[in-house]
Order: structure tokens, then sequence, then C-alpha cells
């Protein structure tokens, strides 16, 4: 004590400006938070969000932008948006969650005077949402498991005989009740509304070689890990995996079901939502929607940057038209009615 | 003891007897507990009767839905195996501690709280690169030429099993050497001068001896099982559920938080009678080695 000469007056002293500092934000006049928060679904999707749209953003206008890549599932932005403590200012989702979490109020409109809707696809200019890329779920597969036999087609993964082995679906229906169904002999046009008891019968005829995958980072992982001999997965994470691995790991587009992420706004994020929507305009810039495909293999919404793709990379634009006819499109109006209540009927049915 | 209440017994005479002043050093803590603590849980059950309609509704899902029956089943089961596992090994563990010289006591106790220091999502994926198709173990069982092809242990229950056994082990060990290093050593030796064999002896003076031990590591790794979040999720490959990923997913992924709610209710409904059972066996402070 004595060393220190730490007297009461003084530990007061030293102690003020930590008691004092929740307060100072208070007694500055109002600045803006020059910073944008975007969440998205992590892994290779953080660096990739940071090249192609935060850094040349911050260089237009000064507005850090942060990736953070925790995921944003629905349950937490009504958690955040209901309790007041909004982090995000963009979410990476998806034009049914668009339309129902906007419907629930959760959500800030697009301002489309900053917005253009002329450089998204029909459809995709929604009240609480804009599209952002194009993905599809292809089947992927280990080329040293099936050597130049790998599957054809989205339903061969559901073949255990023809290709053995551990199989990565998404855990929720997107994708996965597709598939059975379709594998099942359903056809196409009478998908919807799914028949997920009939689905769920399918997925469990497959027993113990299912694994079953949250996020993209996680399945993306198996693959690389070599854990999984295929799976249902995402386009664009299909692509960097078949990038990074030199070509062990391949995938096709046959039979896969198409979809468009969105750009929503949470109900009262932390830099307004007239910085959201202008940081949105920003994105639809042909030129970083390229950046994005070139890293992320994100395709792009807009068609100018579609046009600009380079020919060595067509391959993996879900949007070029060598794809296109051998897709299809989610029906995203019941996804939007249905989503909650039918994916948690599907997950019950499921354990 | 005698001399701490002696200087205390001013200060509270001064005060009165009524209040106890020593309470105003925990009242922040407390008052933290209450505002933190308390108040959100009672939000927690509330949520679990109102949503998404008031009443019993989400507490009956419990056994009208198969799949809230099957979650409830696989939770049980995966933590009574983890629980028997984990008792073996730590039997053994704590056993051969007793035994070995000091020294090599302190170097097991070292490394076995050294690895309570290891986070457990790092444990959760060093599994993955062991029990992976292409991981370590497969691997090694290969090139040995003991299996033709790799053996499914990655993203089945065994693997979560593995997994939470290996970080029970501790903690399961640790009550039961605190029991077994109070067991008389001339106990035993008085039964084999009887005319005893080590088996005799075991199974009839030093086990029986030891069953409280037993009974307290149980209880603990069965608690920490039955709400076991990372390791199961990790390992599991998301086919069967443990109660913690399932009141994760219907909070995050649905969101359906009055069965989240009705969930962490049972959890805690659970964890708590548990905790009452273990009081009433056991000498909680003891089991950890603190002395009355």
């Amino acid at each position: 004590m004595d060393r220190l000469n730490l007297n009461r007056r003084r530990l007061l002293a030293s102690a003020l400006p930590i008691m004092a500092a929740p307060l100072l934000p208070a007694c500055g006049p109002g600045k803006p938070r020059h910073e944008l928060v975007i969440a998205n679904w992590g892994g290779d999707a953080v660096p990739a969000y940071e090249a192609a749209y935060g850094e040349p953003y911050t260089r237009d206008t000064g507005v850090d932008v942060i990736v953070d890549g925790s995921g944003p599932l629905p349950g937490r932005i009504k958690a955040m948006v209901e309790s007041g403590q909004v982090e995000w200012d963009l979410c990476d989702s998806q034009i049914f969650a668009a339309m129902s979490l906007g419907k629930e109020g959760l959500l800030a409109p697009i301002d489309y005077n900053l917005v253009d809707k002329a450089k998204v696809p029909e459809g995709n200019a929604l009240p609480y949402g804009v599209g952002s890329f194009t993905a599809s779920l292809v089947i992927a597969w280990n080329t040293e498991v099936f050597g130049d036999n790998g599957p054809k087609h989205v339903t061969d993964i559901f073949d255990l005989k023809r290709f053995p082995g551990k199989r990565g679906l998404y855990s929720g229906m997107q994708g996965t009740a597709e598939y059975a169904l379709l594998a099942d002999g359903v056809p196409l046009e009478k998908l919807y509304p799914l028949d997920l008891p009939r689905a769920v019968r399918k997925v469990k005829s497959l027993g113990d070689s299912v694994v079953f995958w949250s996020r993209d980072a996680e399945v993306q992982r198996h693959m690389m890990q070599g854990e999984l001999a295929l799976a249902i997965m995402g386009s664009t994470r299909a692509e960097v995996a078949s990038r990074q691995s030199q070509g062990r790991i391949k995938y096709s587009f046959n039979g896969a079901q198409r979809h468009n992420g969105t750009w929503i706004i949470p109900k009262g994020n932390p830099a307004g939502a007239e910085e959201a929507s202008r940081f949105i305009a920003s994105t639809q810039d042909p030129k970083r929607q390229l950046e994005a495909f070139m890293r992320l293999s994100l395709g792009p919404v807009n068609p100018e940057a579609n046009a600009m793709v380079p020919p060595e990379l067509r391959h993996a634009n879900p949007n070029d038209p060598s794809n296109l006819p051998v897709q299809w499109e989610r029906n995203e109006i019941w996804y939007a009615e249905n989503y909650v209540r039918e994916t948690a009927r599907f997950k019950d049915l499921l354990v | 003891m005698a001399t701490l209440e002696l200087t205390a017994a001013p200060a509270i005479a001064r005060r009165g007897r009524a209040f106890d002043s020593n309470w105003l050093l925990i009242a922040p803590l407390l008052l933290g507990l209450l505002l933190l603590f308390l108040l959100p849980m009672l939000r927690i059950f509330t949520v679990s009767v109102t949503d998404p309609v008031v009443g019993l509704g989400n507490y009956q899902l419990l056994f009208s839905s198969p799949s809230l029956r099957g979650m409830v089943w696989t939770t049980v089961s995966l933590s009574f195996t983890t629980t028997v596992v984990a008792l073996f090994l730590g039997y053994i563990l704590a056993y051969t501690m007793i035994h070995v010289r000091e020294t090599h006591q302190v170097v097991m106790m070292t490394l076995l709280v050294f690895a309570m220091w290891v986070s457990v999502l790092i444990r959760a994926f060093s599994w993955v690169v062991v029990l992976g198709d292409q991981g370590l173990l497969n691997t090694w069982l290969m090139s040995a030429g003991l299996i033709d092809r790799p053996l499914s242990i990655l993203f089945t229950p065994t693997a979560v099993v593995i997994g939470m056994v290996h970080y029970m082990i501790p903690i399961a060990t640790l009550p039961l050497f605190t029991v077994m290093r109070d067991i008389d050593p001339r106990l035993s030796q008085a039964a084999r001068s009887l005319g005893a064999n080590p088996f005799v002896t075991f199974g009839r003076v030093f086990f029986p001896l030891s069953m409280p031990g037993l009974i307290s590591s149980g209880i603990l790794v069965f608690i920490f099982s039955f709400g076991f979040y990372i390791t199961p999720t990790i390992l599991g490959g998301g086919r069967r559920t443990m109660i913690a990923e399932y009141i994760s997913r219907n909070v995050l992924e649905l969101p359906r938080w009055g069965v989240a709610s009705m969930c962490a209710v049972v959890l805690l409904v659970v964890t708590f009678a548990l905790l009452a059972l273990l009081g009433r066996v056991a000498n909680v402070r003891q089991m950890f080695g603190g002395r009355l």
C-alpha cells in the first residue's frame, strides 16, 4: 500500500473516468455510428463479403463494414428485434424468410429510392427484402470414392446401392424434402405442398448413412476432410470446395433447386434503415457482384454481372444459360406461408 | 473458528442481532443473481406455459409427441451409457491413484486437472479428427491390415458417448478419489490377514466403502451429461438429438420458443432433482475435497 501510495482520494480520482465512461456518449452531440454490421453464414463467406462488398463501400463512404459469420437464423433476428438489442444492420437471408419475417413486423422496409428494382430478377424486389445472389442445392461428391462414375442427378443421393457411403443432407426441408420426393417418384410440378411424411420415409430409408448439416461451412468442411462421400450442398460452397481440393470434389447442377439469397434489414438496426439500403444499392454494382462470384461463386442477380462472368467460370454460375434448363426454382410462396410450422413438423418426423 | 467468532461478535452487537452486516458483502451478488438469473428464468417458465397459447400444451407434447419422446429417450440413454462408462474408467483411475507413490499421484492429478482445462470445443473437434472415416483411428487400423473399410464411428451415438466420456472422466474420478483416499487401508490389510483373497477383499471391504463416491460421481456425471450441448452436436451427425441441441434448434432455427422453454424447464427440474438426491446421499463439500 505504501509503495503504491494509493490513498482514498487518489483511488477515487483514478476510478472516476471509469465510472463516468458509460455516460460519455450521452453528453456528446448525437454522432451517427460509422459502421455497418452484416450477418452471414461464416467460413469463406466472411472474407468474400469483406472483399467484394465491404471494402469498396468503406472506400466510397468511410463507413466501416464488419462481417459477422455467426448465422442470421430467424430465431436470432426475432430475439434481437423483440428485445430491442439489434446488432445487425443487414442479414444474408432468403426470399421466403424476407416475406414471413416482414409480415411478422421484424424487418425494416427497403428504400427503393436508393435500391434499383431493375437490377434484380422479377420477384426479387420485395417490400422487406432484395435479391442478393443466386445459389442452387447441388449434388457434390468425392471423386476418390466414385472415380468417374459419380452421381448424375441430385436424386442419386438416395441411391445407396450405386453410391454407398456417408452422405450429407441439409437438416431442414429445403432440398432434403424435395429431392426425397423426386427420388420417390413425385413429379416436379406436383412437389408443393410438400408431402412431408413421404419425404421423411424416403430420408429414413438411408438409415445411418445420413449426416445432417445445418451450416454451409459445416458440410464444406466435412467434404474437404473426406468425411462425406457425397452431399447435397450449396453450389457456392461446392465450387469453393472443388477449387480448394483441386478437383477431388466434383458437383453437378443436374436437377438442382435454385433459390436467391436476399438482403434483409432487421427493424431498429443500429446504423439505420437508410444506411442499410444505401449499402444494398452499392452491392448491385455488377463489378462487385462479379467479385463475389469469383470469390464465393455467388451467382450474380444483376443481369449485367452475369454477362461479365469469364467463359472458364461459367460452369459454376447457377444463372448461366447452360445451367438454367437443368434446374428448377423453389416455391418461395409456399415456404413463406408454411416454413415454421412445416419445418417443425419435418424435424419432429425425422427424430 | 473460535477466533473468527470472537472478532465478528462486537460488530454484530453494535448493529443489533437482527442484521448480520456480512450479508451486505454479498448483497450485490445476490441482487445480480436475482436480476440476471432468477427473473429471466421466471420469464422462461412463463413462455413455456403461454407460447403459442396459454396452458400446459407444451408439457403435454412430452408425452404425446413421438419425436419429443424419442429425444428424451436419446438424452436419457446416452447420458446413462456415458455415466456407466465414465464411472468404470474413473474408478480404475482413482483406484490406481490412491495406490501409487505420491509423486506419481501428483503427476496423475495434474494431468487429470489439465485435461479439464482444454476447451470442450477443441476436444470435440479432435475426436472428429480421430474417429472420422479418413481419421487417425481408421487410417491406423487399415494400414495395420485389421480392417478393409473404415469403421463407421463418427456421426453415430458411439462417437457421442466417446466424446462425452472423455469429458466426464475427470468429473467422475475426483469425487471417487476423495472418497477412496479416506478409506482406511488397514481395513483391507485386516481382511487379507484374516484369510480373504484379493478379490474378496475388494468386493466385500473396499468396494462397499467406496460406494458413496460411486453414487455421487454417478449423479454428478449424469447431471453434466444430461444437459451436454457441444459434444453431441459436433459428433452426433444430427440424426438423434439430445435435449440441449433440441432446445437450441427450437430457439434459433424455427423459432418455437414455447417448446424450447418447456424443455429448458424440464432440464432444470431434472438437474435440481438430481442435485437434491446428491445432497441426500453425499456430502457435497467433502466430495470436492473440502474439509469441514
